[in-house]
């Protein structure tokens, strides 16, 4: 067993990590050249990583182009390794790496365009969240409305970003070439899972922000508070609006009480 | 009680061709429900609960007898099995009730780390015993017989005393699997490693052979050097097809699919390519009346 697990630990350095030498004493030299396999097994593991990555990220392929999407891939594929036979879940840190790479340059929104595309994936990958009960919300009584502690639906996610993210979505889907002014500003996007398709849906600031505040779990009272505080003095968050928004996109999938009671 | 408990479906995978089925196609299966023997469908893309991929295989289930194909599960890997990969099979086959479970002769990971590569093994006495512990692992946990692929190759290991025809056939025998016999695979390999393909085909027992793969390849160039490699992007070529009609007229007719994975072309192309197998397989059937 010791044998089989060190020739296949050299497959392994040879084939992902270019360290062919060792490798190639294993191999038979005959129709085709031991330097020869080793390539093609590391071109066949560079196209599984690239094709994995441009399967959950074709708007991101599509903004930086194919020589430039292989090079993020080679470096994906080295920086986070596969560490499952299930490539479904592979590309989850893409956005991750390219904050590392762009961070600091003209093209720092990428990672944001990622996050949605991660969103879109993880959405497929879960079941239907039921929406929102709104008749059980309506029985509540108001008095408790500062206690109410809003879940987000496991079937969708919410990305906000200081640039045009969905604007610069949709513009680069197949057949569309719509110029985008990156500098139109912040833009916020519920995505959720819907049937067999995933709704992106444009919510204001003021609703990304109370989700970004219910998300932590605070109830509602607590969350109102914290968001007047951070608005300015003369402009009233419109709460209400807000949750309806969040409501409608799907991204609240149900409330609780807190301190529990019931809700009758 | 499992979903499937509660479900009319059909049964077992015919001796009749079928294609693969890839996401693409699915809304087509669901809305149209063209005619195809049997689908088979990679493991691994179904198995998150309540996905939407796995709400439509479960729709698409109701109306064709699926087979379960893996891709992921490295069982010849020298690592222990991956227990949440094997336990995802076991709740997906539970849940599809597939007519056929397959794998492959290869492995494809190591320390924890993963290829996502179909790696051939050294045929060695100690890989030998290997895979067949391994395959009794695994339909030890299923509670039904699996079937062994054999992969394409683009390497061969110096310390291989068996050749692949004869390991593949070993495996079968010592695990009690079946054989899912890819020619696509063999010729490839043939071609790749200077064997006689015939002599592969005319090593495999017959009553192991429960299931046929074929698919498309394309020849790749490294330096001078022509490699054949196994793209599943293309038609089934002249030279498989031969090969093939070779294997039915000696085991008769078994489950066949048409493979295509990536450049996906329309569904009728793939039922139109399904259809050759299967006038193959009629043919095959009157010369055996």
């Amino acid at each position: 067993m010791n044998s089989l697990r060190e020739l296949q630990a050299r497959c392994y350095r040879a084939f992902l990590q270019g360290e062919d030498a060792p490798l190639r004493e294993d191999l038979v030299d005959k129709t085709i050249p031991a330097s020869i396999s080793i390539r093609v097994y590391q071109n066949n593991a560079r196209e599984t990583y690239r094709g994995a990555l441009a399967a959950s990220y074709p708007v991101i392929e599509r903004l930086v182009g194919d020589a430039c999407f292989r090079g993020i891939a080679r470096k994906y594929m080295l920086d986070y390794p596969s560490s499952s036979g299930d490539l479904q879940n592979f590309g989850a840190a893409l956005p991750e790496l390219l904050a590392e790479l762009y961070a600091d340059t003209g093209f720092a929104y990428l990672p944001d365009v990622a996050a949605l595309e991660w969103a879109m994936e993880e959405v497929q990958l879960v079941e239907e969240n039921k929406p929102l009960d709104l008749t059980a919300l309506a029985e509540i009584d108001p008095g408790s409305y500062p206690h109410l502690r809003f879940v987000r639906s496991t079937s969708a996610r919410l990305v906000s970003s200081r640039y045009p993210v969905l604007s610069i979505w949709r513009s680069n889907q197949p057949d569309t070439d719509t110029p985008v002014n990156l500098d139109a500003g912040s833009e916020h996007v519920v995505i959720s899972r819907s049937g067999s398709d995933v709704a992106l849906v444009p919510v204001a600031a003021a609703a990304a922000e109370l989700a970004a505040l219910i998300e932590t779990g605070i109830p509602l009272g607590l969350a109102i508070e914290s968001l007047a505080e951070t608005t300015a003095a003369d402009a009233t968050p419109d709460i209400a609006r807000a949750l309806q928004d969040l409501t409608s996109a799907r991204l609240l999938g149900r409330f609780e009480l807190s301190p529990p009671m019931s809700t009758h | 009680m499992a979903v499937s408990d509660n479900l009319e479906r059909p049964g077992p995978i015919p001796a009749a061709a079928g294609i693969g089925l890839r996401g693409p196609y699915h809304a087509e299966f669901i809305s149209d429900s063209p005619e195809a023997a049997w689908l088979e469908a990679h493991s691994e893309n179904f198995f998150a609960p309540g996905s939407i991929a796995l709400t439509a295989l479960e729709r698409i289930r109701e109306n064709y007898p699926v087979s379960l194909h893996g891709v992921g599960l490295s069982i010849g890997s020298a690592d222990p099995i991956a227990r949440d990969h094997l336990e995802n099979l076991a709740e997906l086959v539970e849940r599809v009730q597939p007519g056929l479970v397959s794998e492959h002769l290869c492995w494809g990971s190591v320390g924890g780390y993963h290829l996502n590569d179909l790696l051939p093994l050294p045929y060695t006495e100690e890989a030998l015993a290997h895979m067949v512990e391994r395959i009794g692992q695994v339909q030890d946990r299923l509670g039904r017989k699996i079937l062994i692929e054999n992969v394409s190759s683009y390497m061969e290991f110096r310390n291989s005393t068996i050749p692949e025809w004869e390991f593949l056939a070993s495996v079968a025998a010592s695990s009690g699997c079946g054989i899912l016999l890819d020619v696509n695979n063999i010729f490839v390999s043939a071609r790749n490693h200077g064997f006689d393909p015939l002599e592969y085909l005319d090593a495999i027992p017959a009553d192991k052979i429960e299931e046929i793969h074929l698919a498309g390849h394309s020849e790749q160039l490294f330096d001078d050097h022509s490699v054949l490699v196994d793209t599943h992007n293309a038609p089934v070529c002249a030279e498989v097809w031969t090969l093939y009609e070779t294997l039915l007229s000696r085991i008769g007719p078994r489950p066949t699919l048409i493979e295509w994975d990536s450049e996906l072309p329309p569904l009728t192309v793939l039922l139109e390519e399904a259809g050759k197998a299967q006038k193959l397989m009629d043919r095959a059937h009157e010369l055996a009346a």
